[in-house]
């Protein structure tokens, strides 16, 4: 049989296969859970991407707290309990960090994968 | 005869943005119903498989995302209200626009300008492609086809064009008051 | 006057390989596959083929055809479906068209092939992410690369075999020289 073919035939479709591989391990091993916002209020959970801008109300017991996700950082700017200690928190944005109500039952915190240094501090405490 | 031919053509143009605009989950699902079962009405099959195929992956792909109330949580992976949303949206956006499209070509609709003729040409010929029998064997697949283009370079192409049926016609002009409808009513809620 | 007398015949063969496409991805899609989504992109052999001897006109020519005549015969012509048809086959037709003008001397079809499949697949998953499946689209993205290139080399063994062993082309080129 002959020969079909040329020589670079064989670059392009090593250099496809490389492309190939390079991109499993970015997609599959190596998927840094991004940072997702998840909020407990009365038994139900809402779930938000920290790296989306996002402006949502909460039901509790006294009425909705307020929660606001900007620039990769969490806040409450507003809520209808008396002691306002949730909105005086101020900024939580690490993976771990929360921010709690608890006169209107409202419970938020910081998930995902904490990056290798921060586990070792957590570790080391 | 030559606008008769081209009018699913247009009335599919007039339905266009109010699928396009719709902002109502519930009343794009419709819409996208209607679009489909329209098929079997006009003499067509519907595959009910690939269909479900798309709907199912597009959302299973969008729930990766999560975003909003969660509704279960099997197996640690949360399926969120909006992630769901979303992902039921854009499947039923890319089913009812596929379909809408399929309509609007029932007529062989006859394009404008030179680009239109070209077309034609090769509707021609693709006609003839698929009026040929080829063999499919693997020791003879290159001969046949090159047989088949020889011999169709030598057919001089024309298109059979067959009168729409009555009832073609009549969903033309019902389909897009039913889409707009849905399209007023996903509005006001 | 028919239609097809107005046109010089190399007119006649840039719509006679954009109805070989329609005609290959008509075949394609009866193909029962083992995986949704699963291309084979036959219809690339036609652009292949027309790559060896069209001029630029013509070739750019055949690629709209292509696109077009498939959106209107698979009815997904004001789809999504057809953006990404389109974005794809754009996208395969220029890579394949200046690695062949820049580089034919050191590579066959095949390698053209898996190159202009790689750049559609590439294409679509991009526009696929923005559209219908957002950043997941990325999940899917490995498998659909190596399917695609397994079966775009096939397909470039059959075209480099075709583009040798055809009369037709071979009158085509006689009759170009």
């Amino acid at each position: 049989m002959k020969m079909i073919g040329k020589p670079a035939d064989a670059a392009v479709i090593a250099g496809i296969v490389v492309f190939i591989v390079l991109i499993s391990f970015q997609v599959y091993a190596n998927r840094g859970e991004a940072s997702q916002v998840r909020i407990d209020a009365q038994g139900e959970q809402w779930i938000y991407s920290l790296d989306a801008d996002q402006r949502v109300m909460i039901p509790g017991p006294l009425g909705d707290t307020e929660v606001v996700i900007k620039d990769g950082q969490v806040h409450i700017p507003d809520s209808p309990c008396r002691n306002k200690i949730c909105v005086t928190s101020g900024l939580i944005h690490r993976v771990g960090q929360w921010l709690i109500c608890l006169p209107n039952d409202v419970f938020i915190r910081v998930e995902g994968e904490v990056p290798r240094d921060q586990e070792v501090d957590d570790v080391a405490f | 005869m030559k606008e008769q031919r081209n009018l699913p053509l247009i009335s599919g143009l007039l339905m266009l943005p109010a699928l396009v605009f719709q902002q109502n989950l519930l009343f794009l699902g419709l819409q996208t119903l209607f679009l489909v079962m329209l098929q079997p009405i006009l003499g067509k099959r519907i595959r009910v498989l690939p269909n479900l195929i798309m709907l199912s992956t597009i959302t299973a792909l969008n729930l990766v995302q999560p975003y909003g109330r969660v509704l279960a949580e099997p197996l640690g992976f949360p399926v969120t209200v909006g992630a769901l949303e979303l992902g039921m949206r854009r499947s039923f956006m890319l089913i009812s626009l596929i379909y809408l499209s399929k309509f609007m070509v029932i007529g062989s609709p006859r394009f404008p300008g030179r680009l239109g003729e070209m077309l034609s040409l090769q509707f021609s010929y693709y006609q003839g492609f698929l009026s040929t029998p080829v063999s499919l064997r693997p020791s003879q697949i290159i001969r046949s086809l090159d047989q088949l283009l020889l011999s169709l370079e030598a057919s001089d192409g024309t298109v059979h064009v067959s009168r729409l049926p009555k009832r073609v016609l009549m969903f033309c002009a019902a389909s897009p008051v039913l889409i707009w409808v849905c399209f007023a009513a996903g509005s006001l809620q | 006057m028919s239609p097809s007398e107005q046109y010089s015949v190399r007119i006649k063969d840039v719509a006679l390989l954009a109805a070989f496409a329609l005609f290959l991805s008509t075949i394609e899609y009866v193909i029962p596959k083992p995986v949704p989504y699963m291309r084979i992109g036959l219809a690339n052999l036609s652009v292949l083929i027309g790559l060896t001897y069209l001029n630029l006109k013509e070739y750019a020519l055949l690629a709209v055809l292509k696109v077009l005549g498939q959106g209107i015969v698979h009815g997904t012509l004001f789809s999504y479906i057809f953006l990404l048809s389109a974005a794809g086959s754009f996208a395969s037709a220029l890579v394949m068209l200046l690695i062949y003008r820049t580089a034919s001397r050191r590579i066959s079809l095949i390698g053209i092939s898996a190159a202009g499949a790689f750049a559609s697949n590439l294409a679509q998953i991009l526009l696929a992410g923005v559209m219908l499946f957002g950043s997941a689209a990325w999940l899917i993205a490995p498998p659909f690369l190596a399917a695609g290139l397994i079966a775009s080399v096939v397909l470039g063994i059959f075209a480099e075999k075709f583009s040798r062993e055809s009369l037709w082309l071979k009158k085509r080129r006689g009759a170009a020289a």
